[in-house]
């Protein structure tokens, strides 16, 4: 009672209180997410270069012109959209069927948890030197073992080749982030009611069937976020390529961020740069589109 | 209905995390436009005030900066220099000055920059023209090469701190003769490898980066090709085309890996003598030279060789580090009488002594000390003389990921050497001309 008479005595209307309390926290992410997002807008439609910042001048959709014309923004698209795609595939699949062993009674289940975790633990940068030094073609323990299998007869430069550079990419993705999907996964499995699976198994549904009809519809919507959070993640993928090629070889490997990075940092052309991150950001809005109609649909 | 919510926030929350992260990097971009002051003329020193500059210079993993810097302050008490340590690898520099830099920061008086930077700085508006503090004359003292690579729109910009230049380290117990061009370089660590005396006859840099522009400009300036001249490309002509070719021969003789080796990689295997040549820099010197390695006393050095359209010698690319003035800082004359100290005779001899880093001065290339302590500069001299800096431009990082990109696509088979040089001939310009 005491409280509601101050708030009258201040003769200001609840509701717009209630706006004048939330006005910090909207203008906090008015200034850290609103601002630069705007300004690196309105950056892409200037031909900005640090080196002559006087210089700069509106160009409209120029840069984005420049950039569909651009043979190497498709390829890095393409490089971008295979790593995702094909990464993620990968994670979902040994993911799941890492949750689906973690989610089974067996002794030492806690250690394999924790166990498991390990990749996920390492820093990126840190993972993809030492992947990039078991993928040399000299002193790289891949080419080693291998060669003792007799697989090949020789050794082979696995990032030195446009073929395989994109893959072994992946495959040090797929290592570093599939225990993340698993525990994701997992969590999703233990929400599943153990009475649902008996009273499957009284009505005689088999192995199968129950894993069909009671794992896989109940797991979408926990399967649908680990995604989303996967998807958006190697849509940006930097590091572990930055590291690993360099974006080499003869450019195979870049993706989207890199070349914004680079274009942005290395060459300090703004304008241009920008223009890529707000594609990139346009991307990764449509992708998130995509994932919350799909949910919506879950759950209706 | 609860879990909906749930989720809907868990998006909403990866979107907005997203959004962050993707342009945390072009927020920077909102200070950036830097106001050009007018120039101001170098304020008074006076010479009883005590002042402190700040240095900033990535580590230095040998003793030499810190003498230099102590002996400085012995002859200078009433400059204190304050040293600041940057990260070692040279990206991360050049990151971290362009953000101070473009932000008008003035808390780095000098600026070690690398050798392809100063005009990048220097159009910018960033470091300080030193025409008046530098003379002409002066600048005759040190080598030429350096001094072309500081100079932008006819003003120099940084002075020569120490240099650096490719060069042709072999095995001198396996080859009496250095090679004079590629052919010999090439038929030797053929017959090497042949007679199972090594394993690969040549290592060098390919993987897809800086140091493959080093690399294959060295192919193109010993064949009577050149990049640019004056505001022209002419590097479309026969000699670049076939400077080329002669460059992706030599992965015959590499390990298959080479096209991603930094100097690290061929280092190494050189080292353990596995090798016939190694094209890398003079300060790999000490690292053959080692207890640890096998080639000990086995270490030979000589030019680049050159191609069949080449000058009389071959010609190694620049390298090298300078030093220059923030055009912010506030203590512009002490910080001139610093660098005129650091790249004086005496600084000069510390670094070389200590450091084992190649003089910026000719005359040090025959002092005795110098020579006693470094040996093999005596005949690092002549490929110093002769080394050329890589194309002089404020572009320059977008010029060299144009020769990065084609060059490792032609060695990579997906293009021809023509296209190659068609493909950057034509990049080049339109970057020139923007």
């Amino acid at each position: 009672m005491q409280k509601r008479r101050s708030i009258k005595s201040t003769g200001i209307p609840e509701n717009v209180l209630g706006y004048l309390m939330v006005t910090p926290a909207l203008l906090c992410i008015l200034l850290i997410a609103i601002f630069p997002i705007i300004r690196t807008f309105s950056l892409s439609l200037t031909d900005m270069k640090m080196q002559f910042p006087d210089a700069a001048k509106y160009i409209g959709l120029n840069n984005y012109m420049k950039l569909f014309k651009d043979e190497r923004f498709w390829n890095a698209t393409y490089n971008t959209l295979f790593f995702t795609i094909v990464s993620v595939a990968m994670e979902l699949v040994i993911g799941f069927a890492m949750a689906l062993v973690m989610n089974m009674p067996f002794k030492g289940r806690g250690l394999v948890r924790a166990a498991v975790l390990v990749p996920w633990a390492i820093p990126t940068t840190i993972s993809a030197t030492m992947w990039k030094f078991m993928y040399h073609d000299q002193f790289g323990v891949l080419n080693d073992i291998l060669l003792r299998l007799g697989l090949i007869d020789q050794y082979k430069s696995w990032l030195g080749s446009t073929l395989s550079a994109l893959w072994c990419a992946i495959i040090a993705d797929v290592w570093k982030t599939a225990p993340f999907m698993g525990l994701l996964l997992l969590a999703g499995l233990q929400t599943i009611p153990a009475e649902l699976y008996e009273s499957a198994t009284v009505d005689g549904a088999g192995k199968i069937r129950r894993f069909f009809n009671i794992t896989v519809p109940l797991i979408m919507p926990t399967m649908l976020v680990a995604l989303i959070f996967r998807t958006l993640d190697a849509f940006r993928v930097f590091d572990l390529i930055f590291v690993m090629t360099g974006g080499g070889p003869g450019n195979s490997t870049e993706t989207l961020s890199m070349y914004a990075y680079t274009m942005l940092f290395r060459n300090l052309d703004f304008g241009l740069g920008s223009a890529i991150a707000v594609l990139i950001f346009i991307f990764v809005f449509l992708i998130s589109l995509i994932y919350i109609y799909l949910l919506n649909i879950q759950n209706d | 209905m609860r879990t909906k919510r749930l989720l809907v926030f868990l998006l909403t929350v990866a979107v907005l995390v997203f959004m962050l992260s993707a342009c945390g990097s072009s927020e920077k971009s909102g200070d950036n436009s830097t106001e050009s002051q007018p120039e101001e003329k170098a304020s008074e020193s006076k010479s009883e005030e005590e002042v402190t500059i700040t240095y900033a210079r990535g580590k230095d993993t040998t003793p030499a900066t810190q003498k230099m810097l102590e002996a400085f302050e012995n002859k200078y008490p009433n400059i204190k220099v304050n040293y600041q340590e940057m990260p070692p690898q040279s990206d991360q520099q050049h990151n971290a000055f362009v953000t101070a830099l473009s932000a008008g920061d003035d808390s780095v008086d000098v600026y070690r920059l690398d050798i392809i930077w100063p005009s990048e700085f220097a159009s910018a508006g960033w470091i300080l023209p030193l025409d008046d503090y530098f003379s002409e004359e002066e600048r005759e003292e040190f080598l030429q090469g350096p001094i072309q690579g500081c100079t932008y729109n006819g003003s120099i910009y940084a002075v020569p701190l120490y240099t650096d230049a490719g060069v042709l380290y072999y095995r001198k117990d396996l080859i009496p003769n250095p090679p004079e061009t590629w052919d010999e370089l090439y038929s030797i660590g053929k017959k090497l490898m042949d007679e199972g005396k090594v394993e690969y006859g040549f290592v060098f840099q390919a993987n897809q980066y800086e140091g493959l522009v080093c690399n294959v400009l060295e192919y193109i300036h010993s064949n009577g090709g050149k990049v640019i001249d004056g505001s022209n490309v002419v590097l479309n002509s026969e000699n670049a085309i076939e400077a080329l070719n002669i460059f992706k021969k030599m992965l015959d003789i590499a390990p298959e890996g080479v096209t991603t080796y930094i100097e690290n990689d061929g280092g190494v295997m050189f080292q353990e003598g596995k090798v016939a040549f190694m094209r890398n820099w003079p300060s790999w010197w000490s690292n053959l030279n080692s207890d640890e390695s096998a080639v000990k006393g086995k270490v030979g050095v000589a030019p680049i060789p050159k191609g069949p359209n080449g000058d009389a010698t071959g010609k190694a690319t620049l390298g090298g580090w300078n030093l220059a003035i923030n055009k912010n800082s506030k203590n512009k004359d002490a910080a001139w009488t610093f660098i005129e100290f650091m790249t004086g005779e005496e600084a000069q001899k510390i670094q070389a002594i200590e450091g084992g880093f190649l003089p910026v001065r000719q005359n040090l290339y025959k002092d005795a000390d110098v020579i006693k302590a470094n040996p093999h500069f005596e005949s690092m001299y002549d490929a110093l003389v002769n080394a050329l800096p890589r194309p002089v431009s404020p572009f320059y990082p977008k010029i060299s990921e144009s020769i990065q990109i084609n060059t490792h696509k032609f060695l990579m088979g997906e293009i021809d050497a023509k296209t190659a040089v068609e493909n950057m001939a034509k990049e080049i310009q339109e970057i020139l001309e923007q």
